[in-house]
């Protein structure tokens, strides 16, 4: 219902491996849980935030085949910390005016 | 449409890409569609054509590719900007010249408001000193008057001329930077 921004979806994405080291597929997956993104936009951001060096890549076998795995950077980190601060203050600032008169 | 279709559509699309990026693209959807295993059918439709999943990846290597690298100068750069710039020169010319009658228009009129300033009342105290008062007077109003006119037109004609020579400066930058790279202007 509302429209992901760009730079929302990078806090999203970095949270997300933040928490495990995981691949493209499944963040892709656990990010489509939460808010609605086209399944094309996932690749460029990973690939974005790969070459602004806060995510790096490593490759791991998985079933006879390759499977890309992401892992945060101290910079992502970094972004993240931020990233984090940057919502608690917007999610306040929209919940100021949102929020329903107390009627008592 | 099969898996390998779709890829193989995907990387047709990505043919402008540079192949280190092309082919960390390819193997990022070739993985993702293994991943998706027995529902790779719904993730291909939920991806879309391969043509606006290559437009997504592509426009995004653009913002990053005009981020950071500028043409680079060198030898032949600059020859052929010289070039252009010498065919062009009927059209920047005619600019500057136009450039040049503004600012040279500007600086007369409020020069010659200004100048009056002075002149007037001095021509004023010689006809009084003649006996000619009413022509004195009038001379000194004259005076007055200009000066009223200069202090109202020195600044809108001081803020045009840097107006018109900012933007022009910008322009010329822009075209410059394209015609011979970065590193000619400081």
């Amino acid at each position: 219902m509302f429209p992901i921004s760009s730079a929302l979806l990078d806090a999203l994405v970095l949270a997300l491996v933040d928490r495990e080291e995981t691949y493209g597929y499944r963040i892709t997956q656990e990010i489509q849980n939460a808010v609605k993104v086209s399944e094309s936009t996932l690749y460029p951001v990973l690939r974005r935030l790969q070459k602004n060096g806060a995510l790096e890549t490593f490759d791991r076998a998985y079933m006879g085949r390759n499977r890309r795995y992401y892992r945060i950077t101290a910079l992502g980190k970094a972004m993240l910390i931020q990233y984090r601060k940057d919502w608690k203050e917007h999610k306040l600032q929209i919940d100021e005016i949102l929020r329903e008169e107390n009627l008592s | 449409m099969t898996v390998n279709e779709f890829l193989q559509q995907l990387e047709q699309n990505l043919t402008s890409l540079k192949p280190e990026e092309r082919q960390n693209a390819m193997a990022y959807y070739r993985e993702y569609l293994q991943e998706a295993g027995d529902s790779a059918q719904e993730a291909i439709e939920n991806l879309g054509s391969p043509q606006s999943v290559a437009e997504r990846i592509l426009s995004e290597s653009e913002l990053d590719e005009s981020k950071k690298s500028q043409p680079k100068s060198n030898i032949s750069n600059i020859i052929a900007g010289s070039f252009i710039l010498l065919a062009t020169c009927p059209f920047w010319l005619v600019v500057l010249f136009l450039w040049l009658a503004l600012v040279f228009v500007l600086v007369v009129i409020v020069l010659t408001f200004a100048t009056s300033v002075f002149i007037a009342p001095i021509q004023g105290i010689m006809y009084m000193t003649k006996g000619l008062f009413g022509d004195g007077i009038g001379d000194i109003g004259a005076g007055l008057f200009c000066a009223g006119i200069t202090m109202l037109i020195w600044k809108p004609c001081l803020n045009l001329m840097i107006y018109t020579t900012k933007s022009l400066w910008k322009k010329a930058v822009i075209i410059c930077k394209k015609l011979f790279g970065k590193e000619n202007i400081t």
